[in-house]
């Protein structure tokens, strides 16, 4: 993937957090990794189709999805919530991605991991 | 308004009708009556004219009466001679002699009994009233005349009848004897009938009188009812004369509106056409099937890249510069606008052509990519409906840019962070002098911008001249600083001072420069002196790390001049296709009086530049020449401490100078004319290199090649200190730089 | 962080409408949910698929839906159509991340009345829904 794809990611990234939580997400310094990349409780992931293969994950600890859940006003936290809540940012993102990438370069195809154990259950 | 008037004048026309049959029924009646009485007092007057006729026949009749009596008088007094006596010399009027017995004189009886009968036939017209008369006339004309006149007659007749007897039986003396027995009847006979004569005549005078009232009455009433029927003709065409003068106020009051709407209408077209004209933006009516209206803006002209847009349909337009997914979207789209179950406010967030990237074929078989960002408005008729969109269009390619610049500044930013990162290997001494001399020139260039008085050059081209004059300058002074950054192997820096000389190259091009061209120029130079400010940040940050580490300060040793000169050829040689080494084994820096250092060693950075952007072949063509591909660098230098002047011998074995490249140069900066590049030979023509501009590099490239290093050099030993360079050369050997530069 | 929204609770229905949310995340029902609770609606219904979605549409008909486009079993785009055939005033308002411009200009002519894209936040949403409720009425 170039990097102007993967700036439509932090671009939907940084747009969903502002409108959701009302302030913009401090972007930490990137870095390359070739291990597991689900580190957190709960991780989604975007599939990028077409030409330039890959995958986007979301992944976040529990206490982090607790917060968005709150402030979509949500007072449960079961892990249903928390996963679904995953899914729908990944969603979000991956959808406001298509303004750039177009359709055919994103699939919504979405694996919402629950914890490290189980990745992905559906 | 125009409905309005339309819809008035059925109710204006009624009430017209009602007045029309008041105001003309009456005077036809007028009419009528006049004629009828004219008529009336026409046949009167007829009567009349008949009656005097009548008495006018019978006023002669009466004459005829008193002349015939005078005639039968005449005629019974008057003798004729006798037929029997053929006595030709008779005379009618000689004197009668009674006693003459000679004349034989005979009553004319038969011409008085002739008379006598008609005279009896007249008084029986008079007695009739006239001879076709129905009438008697009337006693106050006929009076006791009538009655008198018929018995005198009777009496006369008595009195002539042995007279009227023919042939006349009595004698002449019998006849005079009875003529004036009848004398007195005939005078009262005749003064009678002249009495009755003159009634007559009176009457026919009163008739006359009063058949010329009536006649002037009839006129009178003919000419009245005339008069009242033209009145009424006149009411009539007044009346339409009024309407037709209504109609035309009408005309003129909406003639005069129109005018003044017209010339309204005038001014605001010349405002609009103005408008059209000098508006940055397309706009223009669409209607149902997509075709751009008549009146549109210049600017969508340009926008749209067409000459003539009458007649063409905005899809058309699009489906030429937009995708055929985004097309058939904006298809749709346009479609929705007209219709009036979408709502609007819902069409206009989700618009496609919002902010739209397009591409316009450039003639060239590329395409030019431009960004468009479309609005429509609905026109809503009275009824409801959508007949127009107004739709605007403007080309916010710039302003996209710039967004897109400053995202790409903010991820140069990021990038920063790790071509910082690069200073770690600098030894600290000579980061410092870098940025130090960097500094220095920023302040130098920046000095420059603002020293500008261009009040007193106001005509554009001494303005022009003084802009590139300074756009030179500030290329010295980044080229110097990147000659110091490749030196000392910071990346960053010499990729940001080539960014800004390639801005400069831009400009040269520009065919009339502002002081607005130097805006982005002015920034790229703000943002290495903010790099700058982040060196030392960083710097004192990484000293401060390195003594916590160490637990004690550090101590560095500056990069000696002959390891900078290797680094640079080495560097150099990386970067492009060839390769040099340098020979360093009669330079040592250490012996150059410490206040020189500098400039020598910018001159050996600016040298060894050029060596690698035109005196070095590339290795293959080295190979070819059966050279070695490693290219040879030497330097000699020493210090001559009794004419204190510093020497410096450079040398590369590259293939030498291109003289035919230099005269080229030459000739295109106007520093020699086509006569005077012929005629110059090729040792005269090697020092032109030094000139400002000058470059035989065919292309720009990273490393040198922009004519300013040698000019640079040049400019500082020789004008500024005194000093001189001298060149030597042989093609396809080498090229050799003598300086001497005072100390 | 609830007192961080604005309070939709100044805004009440004049007629009794009913309102059906299809969304396939359970955060984003609860949410909308959440944002008209106190504005009077006659019924509130919820679908996570397009499916469930017709199955209660065609027992009860809503006034007014909010309509995901990205699901399972039945797409959003598909669900308005066919909610649209059984009752041709409803008012859908389409809500999807789908941020690419034929999208919006599809759902809207398929018949949808509005179109608001995600992510969204108490505004946009009580701007949308209250348009749509301003064309029921």
């Amino acid at each position: 993937m170039k990097e102007q794809d993967l700036t439509s990611f932090i671009h939907g990234t940084r747009n969903y957090f502002s409108c959701v939580m009302g302030s913009s997400p401090e972007i930490g310094t990137p870095y390359l990794f070739d291990c597991n990349p689900i580190h957190g409780d709960f991780t989604a992931s975007i599939h990028v189709r077409g030409q330039r293969k890959g995958a986007v994950f979301f992944t976040a600890k529990r206490e982090m999805i607790q917060r968005i859940l709150e402030a979509f006003g949500e007072n449960k936290y079961d892990d249903q919530l928390l996963a679904d809540m995953v899914g729908e940012i990944a969603n979000t993102i991956a959808g406001n991605a298509r303004e750039s990438l177009g359709d055919r370069a994103v699939a919504t195809a979405l694996r919402v991991a629950a914890d490290l154990s189980s990745p992905f259950p559906h | 308004m125009h409905q309005q008037r339309e819809a008035l004048r059925p109710m204006e026309m009624n009430s017209e009708n009602e007045s029309f049959f008041k105001k003309y029924l009456y005077p036809l009646l007028i009419i009528a009556l006049l004629s009828i009485i004219g008529v009336g007092l026409y046949f009167e007057n007829t009567s009349l004219v008949r009656q005097i006729e009548n008495l006018q026949k019978l006023s002669q009749i009466c004459s005829q009466q008193i002349s015939l009596l005078h005639q039968i008088q005449a005629d019974l007094s008057i003798v004729q001679p006798s037929p029997l006596e053929n006595n030709s010399d008779s005379t009618l009027t000689s004197s009668i002699d009674l006693k003459t017995p000679t004349l034989h004189l005979v009553p004319r009886s038969e011409e008085a009994r002739l008379a006598w009968e008609q005279m009896e036939k007249n008084n029986s017209i008079l007695e009739q009233g006239g001879e076709h008369a129905t009438q008697p006339l009337p006693p106050r004309i006929r009076g006791e005349s009538l009655t008198t006149i018929f018995t005198l007659q009777k009496n006369l007749h008595e009195q002539f009848t042995p007279l009227l007897k023919t042939p006349i039986e009595t004698s002449l003396e019998e006849s005079l004897r009875l003529l004036n027995q009848s004398h007195e009847n005939r005078l009262k006979l005749k003064n009678e009938i002249e009495t009755l004569n003159a009634r007559i005549s009176t009457e026919i005078e009163t008739l006359r009188n009063q058949s010329t009232l009536v006649h002037q009455g009839a006129f009178g009433a003919f000419l009245l009812s005339a008069l009242v029927g033209l009145g009424t003709f006149f009411t009539m065409v007044r009346r339409s004369t009024d309407h037709a003068q209504h109609v035309f106020l009408q005309l003129k009051d909406s003639n005069e509106a129109l005018t003044k709407t017209s010339s309204a209408l005038r001014q605001y077209k010349l405002e609009t056409e103005l408008i059209f004209k000098t508006i940055r933006q397309g706009l223009f009516l669409m209607n149902r099937d997509f075709q751009i209206g008549s009146n549109h803006t210049e600017e969508l002209i340009s926008i749209f890249q067409t000459k003539e847009l009458t007649g063409m349909t905005l899809t058309g337009v699009l489906q030429r510069i937009l995708s055929e997914k985004m097309y058939r979207t904006c298809c749709d789209y346009l479609e929705m606008l007209f219709d009036s179950s979408k709502r609007e406010r819902t069409l206009v967030k989700i618009n496609p052509l919002d902010e739209i990237e397009v591409h316009f074929p450039d003639g060239s078989g590329g395409f030019q990519t431009k960004f468009l960002c479309f609005n429509f408005n609905r026109v809503v008729s009275d009824q409801n409906e959508i007949h127009q969109v107004f739709v605007s269009v403007r080309d916010i390619t710039e302003q996209i840019q710039l967004t897109r610049q400053l995202q790409a500044s903010e991820k140069r930013k990021e990038r920063q962070f790790l071509l910082l990162m690069g200073i770690l290997h600098v030894k600290s001494e000579d980061l410092q002098k870098f940025t130090e001399q960097t500094l220095q020139e920023i302040d130098q260039i920046n000095a420059e911008m603002k020293a500008e008085n261009l009040s007193g050059v106001t005509l554009g081209i001494a303005q022009d001249a003084m802009l590139r004059q300074r756009m030179n300058g500030t290329f010295r002074k980044v080229h110097a600083i990147k000659g110091n950054a490749t030196y000392l192997g910071l990346d960053y820096f010499v990729h940001i001072t080539n960014e800004i000389e390639d801005r400069i190259n831009e400009l040269k091009n520009t065919p009339r420069l502002s002081g607005e061209d130097f805006l982005g120029l002015v920034l790229q130079v703000s943002e290495l002196k903010n790099a700058l400010h982040e060196i030392e940040d960083l710097k004192i940050r990484l000293l401060s790390l390195r003594e916590a580490k160490l637990g004690h300060p550090v101590v560095e040793s500056s990069v000696t001049l002959e390891a900078g000169l290797e680094n640079l050829c080495r560097t150099l040689s990386r970067q492009t296709d060839k390769i040099a080494k340098i020979e360093l084994s009669g330079f040592h820096s250490d012996a150059i009086p410490a206040h020189r250092t500098e400039i020598i060693k910018q001159t050996l950075i600016q040298f060894i530049r050029n060596s690698f952007s035109h005196g070095i072949e590339a290795t293959t063509e080295r190979e070819s020449k059966g050279k070695d591909p490693t290219a040879s660098i030497s330097v000699l230098g020493h210090y001559d401490s009794a004419q204190r002047s510093y020497h410096l011998v450079y040398r590369d074995d590259g293939k030498g100078f291109d003289t035919d490249l230099i005269r080229r140069a030459c000739l295109n900066h106007g520093f020699l004319t086509m006569q005077e590049a012929q005629s110059v030979s090729d040792d005269e023509i090697i020092p032109y290199i030094f000139k400002p501009q000058v470059t035989t590099t065919p292309e720009a490239d990273q490393l040198s090649g922009r004519g300013v290093g040698l000019d640079l050099v040049h400019h500082q030993i020789v004008n500024e200190l005194g000093g001189t360079i001298q060149t030597a050369h042989q093609k396809e050997a080498f090229c050799e730089f003598r300086v001497t530069i005072p100390c | 962080m609830n007192s961080a929204l604005p309070s939709p609770a100044d805004y009440t229905l004049t007629a009794p409408l009913k309102l059906l949310i299809v969304d396939d995340s359970l955060v984003i029902r609860r949410s909308i949910e959440r944002h008209i609770e106190k504005w009077n609606f006659a019924s509130i219904q919820t679908a996570g698929n397009g499916a469930i979605a017709m199955e209660i549409f065609r027992k009860e008909p809503a006034d007014i839906v909010t309509m995901d486009i990205t699901m399972p079993e039945m797409d959003g785009l598909s669900c308005v159509e066919a909610m649209l055939r059984i009752k041709p005033n409803v008012q859908i308002l389409v809500i999807s991340a789908l941020a690419d411009k034929s999208t919006a200009v599809e759902a809207v002519k398929r018949g949808a009345m509005g179109f608001l894209l995600k992510p969204f936040d108490a505004a946009k949403i009580h701007e949308a829904l209250q348009e749509m409720i301003e064309d029921v009425v």
